[in-house]
Protein backbone atom coordinates (compact mmCIF):
# COMPACT_ATOMS: atom_id res chain seq x y z
CA UNK A 1 0.00 0.00 0.00
CA UNK A 2 1.47 3.39 -0.79
CA UNK A 3 -0.32 7.09 0.31
CA UNK A 4 0.87 10.27 -1.45
CA UNK A 5 -0.88 13.24 -0.62
CA UNK A 6 -0.28 16.32 -3.12
CA UNK A 7 -1.98 19.81 -2.75
CA UNK A 8 -4.17 20.81 -5.19
CA UNK A 9 -5.66 24.38 -4.40
CA UNK A 10 -8.04 24.16 -1.40
CA UNK A 11 -8.23 20.73 -2.02
CA UNK A 12 -5.40 17.48 -0.64
CA UNK A 13 -5.64 14.71 -3.54
CA UNK A 14 -4.53 11.55 -1.79
CA UNK A 15 -3.70 8.16 -3.69
CA UNK A 16 -4.01 5.01 -2.25
CA UNK A 17 -2.47 2.67 -4.36
CA UNK A 18 -2.26 -1.50 -3.99
CA UNK A 19 -3.96 -3.30 -0.76
CA UNK A 20 -5.52 -1.34 1.71
CA UNK A 21 -6.04 -4.18 4.36
CA UNK A 22 -6.75 -5.00 8.02
CA UNK A 23 -2.53 -4.72 8.15
CA UNK A 24 -2.35 -1.04 7.01
CA UNK A 25 -5.81 0.90 7.78
CA UNK A 26 -4.78 1.90 11.00
CA UNK A 27 -1.75 3.96 9.22
CA UNK A 28 -4.43 5.86 6.91
CA UNK A 29 -6.48 5.91 9.25
CA UNK A 30 -4.07 7.90 11.39
CA UNK A 31 -2.65 9.77 8.01
CA UNK A 32 -6.05 11.02 7.19
CA UNK A 33 -6.52 12.54 11.11
CA UNK A 34 -3.27 14.26 10.92
CA UNK A 35 -4.19 16.18 7.37
CA UNK A 36 -7.50 17.35 8.96
CA UNK A 37 -6.22 18.13 11.91
CA UNK A 38 -3.64 20.47 10.25
CA UNK A 39 -6.61 21.91 9.01
CA UNK A 40 -7.49 20.65 5.17
CA UNK A 41 -11.22 20.53 5.02
CA UNK A 42 -11.07 19.16 1.13
CA UNK A 43 -10.05 15.77 0.59
CA UNK A 44 -10.46 13.92 -2.78
CA UNK A 45 -9.17 10.46 -2.20
CA UNK A 46 -7.98 9.04 -6.01
CA UNK A 47 -8.42 5.12 -5.25
CA UNK A 48 -7.98 4.42 -8.85
CA UNK A 49 -4.91 2.26 -8.12
CA UNK A 50 -6.64 0.53 -5.07
CA UNK A 51 -6.85 -2.92 -5.82
CA UNK A 52 -7.91 -4.89 -2.63
CA UNK A 53 -10.26 -3.04 0.12
CA UNK A 54 -11.65 -4.82 3.20
CA UNK A 55 -13.71 -3.41 6.37
CA UNK A 56 -10.81 -1.97 8.00
CA UNK A 57 -10.05 0.06 4.95
CA UNK A 58 -13.25 1.23 4.58
CA UNK A 59 -14.17 1.84 8.17
CA UNK A 60 -10.66 4.01 7.67
CA UNK A 61 -12.39 6.60 4.86
CA UNK A 62 -15.46 6.57 7.07
CA UNK A 63 -13.61 7.96 10.28
CA UNK A 64 -11.99 10.79 8.29
CA UNK A 65 -15.61 11.41 6.44
CA UNK A 66 -17.42 11.66 10.07
CA UNK A 67 -13.70 13.79 11.19
CA UNK A 68 -13.96 16.46 8.51
CA UNK A 69 -17.72 15.89 8.42
CA UNK A 70 -17.85 17.44 11.97
CA UNK A 71 -15.61 20.29 10.99
CA UNK A 72 -17.68 21.53 7.79
CA UNK A 73 -15.60 19.89 5.68
CA UNK A 74 -15.76 17.12 2.89
CA UNK A 75 -14.43 14.06 1.10
CA UNK A 76 -14.99 12.66 -2.12
CA UNK A 77 -14.08 9.50 -3.59
CA UNK A 78 -12.48 9.24 -7.23
CA UNK A 79 -11.59 6.20 -9.36
CA UNK A 80 -13.14 3.83 -7.32
CA UNK A 81 -13.16 0.49 -9.70
CA UNK A 82 -13.24 -3.48 -9.53
CA UNK A 83 -13.65 -5.35 -5.90
CA UNK A 84 -12.90 -2.12 -3.50
CA UNK A 85 -16.11 -0.32 -5.71
CA UNK A 86 -18.02 -3.48 -5.05
CA UNK A 87 -16.96 -3.62 -1.22
CA UNK A 88 -18.12 0.26 -1.05
CA UNK A 89 -21.87 -0.73 -2.42
CA UNK A 90 -22.30 -3.92 -0.41
CA UNK A 91 -22.15 -1.27 2.30
CA UNK A 92 -24.10 1.44 1.33
CA UNK A 93 -20.70 3.14 1.51
CA UNK A 94 -21.40 4.79 -2.67
CA UNK A 95 -24.23 6.45 -0.55
CA UNK A 96 -21.87 8.10 2.34
CA UNK A 97 -19.28 9.83 0.04
CA UNK A 98 -19.45 12.03 -2.81
CA UNK A 99 -17.98 9.50 -5.49
CA UNK A 100 -16.60 11.11 -9.02
CA UNK A 101 -15.66 9.18 -12.17
CA UNK A 102 -12.14 10.00 -13.39
CA UNK A 103 -9.02 10.48 -11.61
CA UNK A 104 -9.14 14.03 -11.67
CA UNK A 105 -10.78 14.64 -8.53
CA UNK A 106 -9.25 17.63 -7.07
CA UNK A 107 -11.16 19.42 -9.89
CA UNK A 108 -14.30 19.59 -6.96
CA UNK A 109 -15.99 22.98 -7.45
CA UNK B 1 -24.37 18.76 1.10
CA UNK B 2 -26.05 15.82 0.93
CA UNK B 3 -24.55 12.50 -0.64
CA UNK B 4 -27.87 10.36 -0.14
CA UNK B 5 -29.51 10.96 -3.72
CA UNK B 6 -30.50 7.88 -4.95
CA UNK B 7 -33.47 5.44 -3.76
CA UNK B 8 -32.43 2.00 -3.23
CA UNK B 9 -34.25 -0.74 -5.58
CA UNK B 10 -35.31 -2.16 -2.43
CA UNK B 11 -36.26 -1.63 0.59
CA UNK B 12 -35.49 -4.51 2.77
CA UNK B 13 -33.63 -4.49 6.35
CA UNK B 14 -31.87 -7.86 6.50
CA UNK B 15 -30.53 -9.52 10.17
CA UNK B 16 -28.60 -11.76 11.29
CA UNK B 17 -29.99 -15.06 12.42
CA UNK B 18 -29.20 -17.97 15.27
CA UNK B 19 -30.72 -21.33 13.99
CA UNK B 20 -29.07 -23.97 15.49
CA UNK B 21 -30.26 -26.57 13.04
CA UNK B 22 -30.16 -24.84 9.61
CA UNK B 23 -29.08 -26.88 6.97
CA UNK B 24 -26.23 -24.72 6.11
CA UNK B 25 -24.87 -26.29 9.21
CA UNK B 26 -24.67 -29.22 7.30
CA UNK B 27 -20.96 -30.27 6.43
CA UNK B 28 -21.11 -33.45 4.59
CA UNK B 29 -18.92 -33.23 1.44
CA UNK B 30 -16.89 -30.16 3.08
CA UNK B 31 -13.43 -29.51 3.15
CA UNK B 32 -11.99 -29.26 6.76
CA UNK B 33 -8.97 -26.89 7.69
CA UNK B 34 -7.83 -25.53 11.36
CA UNK B 35 -5.78 -22.79 11.98
CA UNK B 36 -4.70 -21.19 15.32
CA UNK B 37 -5.50 -17.71 15.98
CA UNK B 38 -2.80 -15.63 14.28
CA UNK B 39 -4.16 -11.95 12.86
CA UNK B 40 -1.05 -11.76 11.13
CA UNK B 41 -1.90 -14.89 9.17
CA UNK B 42 -5.85 -14.34 8.54
CA UNK B 43 -5.28 -13.40 4.63
CA UNK B 44 -2.80 -16.14 4.43
CA UNK B 45 -5.72 -18.54 5.29
CA UNK B 46 -8.30 -16.69 3.30
CA UNK B 47 -6.12 -16.76 0.16
CA UNK B 48 -5.36 -20.94 0.91
CA UNK B 49 -9.21 -21.41 0.81
CA UNK B 50 -9.98 -19.72 -2.08
CA UNK B 51 -6.96 -21.45 -4.48
CA UNK B 52 -9.79 -24.28 -4.50
CA UNK B 53 -12.73 -21.99 -5.42
CA UNK B 54 -13.03 -21.87 -9.61
CA UNK B 55 -12.12 -18.29 -11.02
CA UNK B 56 -15.28 -17.40 -11.72
CA UNK B 57 -16.20 -17.41 -8.00
CA UNK B 58 -13.24 -15.17 -6.87
CA UNK B 59 -14.84 -11.92 -8.38
CA UNK B 60 -11.42 -10.12 -8.77
CA UNK B 61 -10.66 -10.94 -5.11
CA UNK B 62 -13.76 -10.06 -3.36
CA UNK B 63 -14.81 -13.75 -1.94
CA UNK B 64 -10.78 -13.78 -0.56
CA UNK B 65 -11.78 -10.70 1.22
CA UNK B 66 -15.31 -11.60 2.34
CA UNK B 67 -13.88 -14.68 3.98
CA UNK B 68 -11.10 -13.42 5.31
CA UNK B 69 -13.82 -11.30 6.99
CA UNK B 70 -15.69 -13.89 9.02
CA UNK B 71 -12.09 -15.79 9.23
CA UNK B 72 -10.89 -12.58 11.63
CA UNK B 73 -14.09 -12.20 13.26
CA UNK B 74 -13.63 -15.37 14.55
CA UNK B 75 -9.92 -15.14 14.82
CA UNK B 76 -10.38 -11.83 16.66
CA UNK B 77 -13.25 -11.18 18.55
CA UNK B 78 -14.00 -15.04 19.41
CA UNK B 79 -10.24 -16.10 20.25
CA UNK B 80 -9.16 -12.92 20.82
CA UNK B 81 -6.08 -13.59 18.85
CA UNK B 82 -4.91 -16.66 21.57
CA UNK B 83 -2.43 -18.60 19.09
CA UNK B 84 -3.50 -21.59 21.39
CA UNK B 85 -7.20 -21.19 20.33
CA UNK B 86 -8.01 -22.22 16.61
CA UNK B 87 -10.49 -21.24 14.15
CA UNK B 88 -12.26 -24.08 12.52
CA UNK B 89 -13.35 -23.76 8.85
CA UNK B 90 -15.43 -25.96 6.29
CA UNK B 91 -15.30 -24.49 2.78
CA UNK B 92 -17.00 -26.06 -0.44
CA UNK B 93 -17.52 -24.17 -3.76
CA UNK B 94 -19.66 -27.12 -5.75
CA UNK B 95 -22.31 -24.58 -7.07
CA UNK B 96 -21.73 -21.98 -4.63
CA UNK B 97 -19.40 -20.88 -2.19
CA UNK B 98 -20.59 -22.26 1.23
CA UNK B 99 -18.29 -21.85 4.54
CA UNK B 100 -18.67 -22.36 7.96
CA UNK B 101 -16.23 -21.02 10.59
CA UNK B 102 -16.19 -22.04 14.23
CA UNK B 103 -14.16 -20.26 16.62
CA UNK B 104 -13.64 -21.56 20.66
CA UNK B 105 -15.17 -18.07 22.14
CA UNK B 106 -17.77 -17.07 24.07
CA UNK B 107 -19.93 -16.51 20.97
CA UNK B 108 -21.59 -13.04 19.28
CA UNK B 109 -23.85 -12.63 22.11
CA UNK B 110 -24.48 -9.19 21.22
CA UNK B 111 -26.31 -10.00 17.94
CA UNK B 112 -29.80 -8.69 19.19
CA UNK B 113 -28.05 -5.14 19.34
CA UNK B 114 -26.22 -5.66 16.08
CA UNK B 115 -29.71 -6.19 14.33
CA UNK B 116 -31.02 -3.33 16.26
CA UNK B 117 -28.32 -1.08 15.29
CA UNK B 118 -28.65 -2.06 11.40
CA UNK B 119 -31.89 -1.58 11.62
CA UNK B 120 -31.27 2.10 12.56
CA UNK B 121 -28.64 2.12 10.40
CA UNK B 122 -30.90 1.10 7.56
CA UNK B 123 -33.64 3.36 8.08
CA UNK B 124 -32.04 6.39 8.18
CA UNK B 125 -30.26 5.34 4.74
CA UNK B 126 -34.07 5.03 3.44
CA UNK B 127 -35.58 7.87 4.93
CA UNK B 128 -32.16 10.05 3.60
CA UNK B 129 -31.31 10.98 7.12
CA UNK B 130 -27.82 11.53 5.73
CA UNK B 131 -26.72 12.88 9.31
CA UNK B 132 -28.26 10.13 11.40
CA UNK B 133 -26.82 7.32 8.55
CA UNK B 134 -23.52 8.86 8.38
CA UNK B 135 -23.21 8.67 12.44
CA UNK B 136 -24.32 4.76 12.22
CA UNK B 137 -22.18 4.59 9.03
CA UNK B 138 -20.00 1.77 11.03
CA UNK B 139 -20.83 -0.59 14.30
CA UNK B 140 -19.07 0.43 17.36
CA UNK B 141 -19.72 -2.35 20.19
CA UNK B 142 -18.44 -2.54 23.53
CA UNK B 143 -15.86 -4.72 22.33
CA UNK B 144 -15.08 -2.82 19.04
CA UNK B 145 -11.79 -1.36 18.89
CA UNK B 146 -10.33 1.65 16.53
CA UNK B 147 -9.26 -1.23 13.93
CA UNK B 148 -12.30 -2.90 13.48
CA UNK B 149 -13.93 -1.22 10.57
CA UNK B 150 -17.31 -1.49 12.06
CA UNK B 151 -18.87 -2.05 8.38
CA UNK B 152 -18.06 -6.30 7.62
CA UNK B 153 -20.77 -7.74 8.85
CA UNK B 154 -22.83 -4.77 6.86
CA UNK B 155 -21.28 -5.95 3.60
CA UNK B 156 -21.72 -9.68 4.39
CA UNK B 157 -25.44 -9.35 4.58
CA UNK B 158 -25.46 -8.47 0.79
CA UNK B 159 -22.71 -10.41 -0.09
CA UNK B 160 -23.56 -14.15 1.53
CA UNK B 161 -27.16 -14.08 -0.26
CA UNK B 162 -27.69 -17.76 0.47
CA UNK B 163 -27.94 -17.07 4.09
CA UNK B 164 -25.59 -15.92 6.74
CA UNK B 165 -26.92 -18.19 9.93
CA UNK B 166 -25.67 -18.22 13.43
CA UNK B 167 -25.12 -21.51 15.79
CA UNK B 168 -27.18 -21.35 18.88
CA UNK B 169 -23.94 -20.71 20.59
CA UNK B 170 -23.61 -18.01 18.29
CA UNK B 171 -19.78 -19.13 18.07
CA UNK B 172 -20.05 -20.86 14.64
CA UNK B 173 -21.39 -19.03 11.19
CA UNK B 174 -22.56 -20.69 7.85
CA UNK B 175 -22.77 -18.73 4.98
CA UNK B 176 -23.40 -19.20 1.31
CA UNK B 177 -23.09 -17.17 -2.00
CA UNK B 178 -24.90 -18.25 -4.99
CA UNK B 179 -23.44 -17.34 -8.60
CA UNK B 180 -26.58 -17.12 -10.82
CA UNK B 181 -26.41 -13.29 -12.31
CA UNK B 182 -24.25 -14.92 -15.10
CA UNK B 183 -25.45 -18.48 -14.95
CA UNK B 184 -22.22 -19.33 -13.35
CA UNK B 185 -22.70 -23.29 -11.83
CA UNK B 186 -19.85 -25.01 -11.72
Amino acid sequence: MTFTQRPDGAAVTIAITGELDLYCAEEVREKLKAIIEEGTRRIVLDLSQLTYLDSSGLGAFIVALQRIRAVGGAMEISGLCNAPKKVFELSNATRLFVIRSGTNGAQVS
Amino acid sequence: MNAVTAEPSVKVIKRLVVDEHNDIFDAADMTYVSYPSLLSDVRAYAYEIVRHAPEAFREEGLLEQQISEIIKNGVKHGNHCDPAKNVHIWYSFHKRAKIIVEDEGEGFTAIEEWNDYFRKRQEALFSEDFDTFLALAAYRGAKSDANDGGNSLIAALEYWNGGIIYSARKNKVGVVRWYTNGSVYV
